[in-house]
């Protein structure tokens, strides 16, 4: 079999390419990306697909996800492999730069101008119809109407961070590339902007944001992508994804009117493997999370034990995240 | 003993902006969180507190030290750990710790002793001896908190400690955070916009909104069970909500899971004895809780959509006492 | 037979937890002692990886020089029986060996003192200073003598080894002990002249500037603009005025202040300067009160 000129030679065994027979017109397609610098690999043949609604991207520090969003939004070149936008390339394709907003960590904002003007900068150069207009509809929308004629130089952290995002949006882009957004805002400008991506997603927009902050992430994203070391490790809903983690164990906290007697009998279930007594609670280890799911309330009530409380212990994207960070 | 009292603080920064708006609270030792909302309230605060800014009008005092006069007392016995970047690059982790060590008082030998166990309580190992300007995001975090342990303070204030760490590091971070104030016995006030974090580490809070006073209460004042059970089965929700409505008990869902009005005890059973009976598979049946969050939320809580008819929608349960049942 | 000592069965954990600090706890003195010893190395590099040596050991090296190989030659001379010769060529010599060195001096304060002021503002470090029991003018007043005392250094190794060799390099050691003893207090009192003033005004610039190169350039300018100036103005006819700037200018202040030191008159290129050369010594003690305040208040008021 003959590879086409245009594979990458090195690759011993090409895997079937998921986007090869036909383009995929998913708002966000990665199909085999890498990208080194010399000897650094900062991403390493990643392929994924996303679509509406919000998806979080995860992932220790220096994994590799900065590189990431800036391939997706067409300002870095993969070094091996494709990156569709719509089912277009996205490097360097001003049609494509319209159909995206990017809301970059680190990139300074000019200082001297006013948020008003950074936005309408951001308008102008994305040949909005309208600049003023859509300038202050972006404006309203971060709730930054107050500061908008402010210096940036001004503003705090999360003033800045807001800026950035409506700057991102004036042109009102479907897909939107978020990296750490949440970065120095207050709690009630995070909840307000958590509200503002659901919003967005749920009419039809593709979001992919980046963040350390798993509690977050876990209330707002549909699903994740988690990253490690240049790697995808895994990707979907997190819930899912811990279903499918057969080899590590389930474990649940009970607690109940009778932990002990209750204890006694869940060790005589199959699914059972382990209980734990501890001062207020009980904690159960199972080998199969819906074969304990399904017993737990007949073994309850068998046993003349009322329930207060079941609950997984390690359902969380937290529990989740780490287990897939530190698997080798 | 109080730890830190203000009274009538008050910060503006020119015509326009006012960080601190007539403050006044009074906090006892623990590990206290400091949450802001709307503008630069708690880092001011934290300045004021260390005799780094002057307020506007108004007083504080830390230990029962007037923050104006004794300033330099209060330094003595507390350690700061700023929120920006503070390290030379070209120092050690080391020579810097060692070095403001010695600019608290410590003699040469003892400050060099002190930095060796304090960098071992932090968890930085051999890369001690190298150039700062070589470490991740969470080392530096790391020799920012040791700087501030070195010389023993009595009261740390960590300005968001976790900042940029990834979620490991967070973790070990917070954990560090709560053994400093749990098992070294250091009063700590953690200033972050991180409520989860503060619900995890902290057993005190102080929430500032537009530079007043928003709430100071322990933690558990706001984390109290609500008199709503969860309940969550993999598949059959609705069979479920069906019985349980059957059954007498007031039902609602909120998508996931099916919530249910905790009156009394009985709804426990109720639950148990469905779920059996339908032969469904119980995920999880927990009380609901109130969150932080809750503090900062505009306008009330959306009340769930009610799912059986003629049974009014569950999202007063709030507002009745909490049910804290078994023992 | 001596007794063995009993093997205890028992084991022991060695609690490594936290440790309270029972210790001393030194005041300010030592506060501001520790800061002085950390900038005088810090403007020599020392403590701070090699980058930051180069600069001051090359500066400093340039400064030594001089007074290395006049010793290297009388050394090689006195074999010869040559000394006396060398001696009274008087190329370089304890009165002149300032001015000599003069833009070496300048140089290396224009590299360092941003090390000291500048990284601190730059890096974000005075909160961590200025959250401990060290005031503000502590810092500051730390940090100049620190480096007051690094200049000083530079100017008194040289002198040094010049004394050393010529006493310890003569036939006569006593004799040459006391015949070049009168040098020291001019030579002590010249050099504390230029450290204070070439010192405090470079200070004063890093603490106003932050970026390094700004900074340099900045002494820099401050050293040789005057003397342009002064050049012109003269040039044009004006001796007041450029009696005025000689009187001010770093540079010619300390010729006037070596003049009136070591019992001699001002060089030919003053001819248009006719004041007591004790203005020139006023000169300085005004100058460096001014600088000191400067940079008090500079750090007195800076908000971190």
């Amino acid at each position: 079999m003959t590879t086409a000129p245009s594979e990458a030679p090195e690759m011993a065994v090409p895997a079937p390419s998921p986007l090869a027979a036909a383009p995929s017109t998913a708002p966000l397609a990665v199909d085999r990306v890498s990208r080194w610098y010399g000897n650094v690999v900062a991403v390493n043949d990643i392929s994924f697909e996303i679509g509406a609604g919000i998806t979080g991207l995860l992932g220790p520090n220096g994994a590799g996800k900065s590189t990431l969003l800036h391939l997706l939004a067409g300002l870095l070149q993969p070094s091996s492999g494709r990156v569709l936008v719509e089912g277009r390339p996205a490097w360097r394709q001003p049609e494509v730069y319209r159909r995206l907003g990017l809301v970059p960590e680190r990139e300074a904002v000019y200082p001297f101008l006013t948020g008003r003007e950074f936005v309408d900068v951001a308008a102008r150069l994305q040949g909005v119809a309208d600049p003023r207009a859509a300038t202050a509809r972006a404006i309203a929308t971060v709730d930054l109407e107050a500061a908008a004629d402010r210096a940036v130089g001004t503003y705090s952290k999360g003033m800045r961070q807001r800026v950035k995002i409506a700057a991102a949006l004036v042109h009102e882009p479907p897909i939107l590339l978020l990296d750490e957004p949440f970065n120095g805002m207050d709690p009630r400008q995070r909840l307000h902007m958590m509200d503002l991506l659901r919003t967005m997603a749920e009419a039809g927009r593709t979001i992919l944001f980046s963040s350390h902050i798993l509690e977050e992430v876990e209330r707002v994203a549909d699903g994740i992508l988690v990253i490690h070391a240049g790697r995808l490790a895994a990707s979907g809903d997190f819930r899912e994804i811990r279903r499918l983690m057969t080899d590590r164990p389930h474990t649940f906290r009970v607690r109940s009117s009778d932990d002990r007697r209750l204890a006694a009998s869940f060790m005589a279930e199959p699914a059972v493997f382990g209980t734990e007594l501890r001062d207020d609670r009980l904690s159960v280890q199972v080998s199969e999370f819906s074969a304990f799911t399904r017993i737990v309330a007949r073994v309850a009530r068998d046993a003349g034990v009322r329930l207060f409380e079941v609950a997984p212990t390690d359902d969380s994207l937290e529990s989740v995240f780490e287990y897939l960070v530190s698997r080798r | 003993m109080t730890l830190l009292s203000t009274t009538a603080l008050t910060k503006r920064y020119g015509a326009s902006i006012t960080a601190l708006d007539e403050l006044t609270f009074e906090l006892e030792p623990g590990i206290v969180g400091l949450v802001g909302s709307n503008g630069a309230g708690k880092s001011t605060l934290l300045k004021i507190l260390l005799g780094l800014l002057e307020p506007t009008s108004g007083s504080a005092s830390v230990f029962d030290l007037d923050v104006a006069t004794r300033g330099i007392e209060i330094r003595e016995l507390v350690g700061y750990m700023p929120e920006h970047d503070c390290l030379p690059p070209d120092m050690s982790a080391t020579d810097v710790v060692s070095h403001l060590a010695q600019i608290s008082g410590l003699p040469r030998s003892a400050a060099r002793e002190r930095t060796a166990e304090v960098l071992r309580h932090v968890g930085l190992y051999e890369e001690r001896y190298r150039a700062i300007g070589g470490y991740s995001t969470g080392m530096k975090q790391r020799v920012k908190l040791a700087q501030a342990l070195v010389h023993d303070p009595r009261l740390l204030f960590l300005d968001e400690p976790t900042n940029g760490l990834d979620p490991a590091g967070r973790d070990e971070m917070l954990e560090l955070i709560r053994r400093t104030g749990t098992e070294f016995g250091i009063a700590v006030v953690v200033a972050s916009h991180l409520l989860g974090e503060i619900e995890r580490v902290c057993d005190h809070l102080v929430a500032i909104e537009g530079g007043k006073l928003l709430r100071n209460a322990p933690l558990r004042a706001f984390t109290e069970r609500t008199g709503t059970l969860a309940v969550e089965v993999e598949d059959g929700r609705d069979r479920l909500a069906e019985g349980l409505a059957g059954r007498g008990l007031r039902v609602a869902s909120d998508g996931t899971a099916i919530l249910v009005d905790l009156v009394d005890e009985t709804p426990f059973d109720v639950v148990r004895d469905t779920v059996a009976e339908l032969g469904l598979a119980l995920v999880r049946m927990e009380q609901r809780r109130h969150r932080l969050e809750d503090l900062f939320r505009d306008g009330p809580d959306a009340a769930p959509a009610p799912l059986t008819a003629g049974a009014p929608a569950a999202g007063g349960a709030r507002d009745r006492a909490p049910l804290e049942p078994g023992r | 037979m001596t007794a063995r000592p009993p093997i205890t069965r028992a084991g022991s954990i060695y609690d490594l937890g936290y440790r309270r600090y029972e210790g001393p706890r030194l005041g300010r003195g030592h506060a501001v002692r520790s800061l002085i010893g950390h900038s005088l190395r810090s403007t020599y590099g020392i403590g701070r990886g090699g980058r930051s040596k180069v600069a001051p050991f090359v500066f400093g090296g340039m400064a030594v020089l001089p007074a290395v190989v006049i010793v290297g030659a009388l050394t090689i001379a006195s074999r010869f029986g040559a000394e006396r010769a060398i001696e009274d060529m008087q190329v370089i010599s304890f009165g002149n060996y300032f001015s000599a060195v003069n833009a070496i001096i300048a140089l290396f304060c224009a590299a360092q003192a941003p090390e000291l002021f500048g990284r601190d503002q730059r890096h974000g470090v005075l909160p961590l200073y200025f959250a401990r029991a060290l005031r503000r003018t502590d810092y500051a007043v730390g940090r100049l003598v620190g480096f007051w005392l690094g200049v000083l250094v530079l100017l008194m190794t040289p002198m040094v080894i010049l004394f050393l060799g010529k006493v310890l390099l003569s036939m006569d050691i006593a004799g040459a002990f006391g015949a070049n003893l009168p040098n020291v207090p001019p030579v002590v009192a010249q050099a504390l002249v230029i450290s204070t003033l070439y010192g405090g005004l470079a200070m004063a610039v890093s603490a106003y500037t932050l970026r390094r190169a700004y900074a340099t350039a900045g002494i820099i300018a401050l050293f040789v603009l005057p003397g342009l100036v002064t050049g012109i103005v003269i040039g044009i006819g004006s001796s007041g005025i450029g009696t005025a700037l000689t009187l001010i200018a770093p540079n010619t202040v300390i010729d006037g202040t070596n003049a009136l030191f070591f019992g001699r008159e001002l060089g030919a290129e003053y001819f248009f300067v006719d004041v007591p050369l004790q203005l020139f010594l006023v000169s300085t003690i005004v100058e460096v009160a001014v600088v000191v305040a400067l940079i008090v208040r500079r750090f007195a008021r800076i908000t971190t």
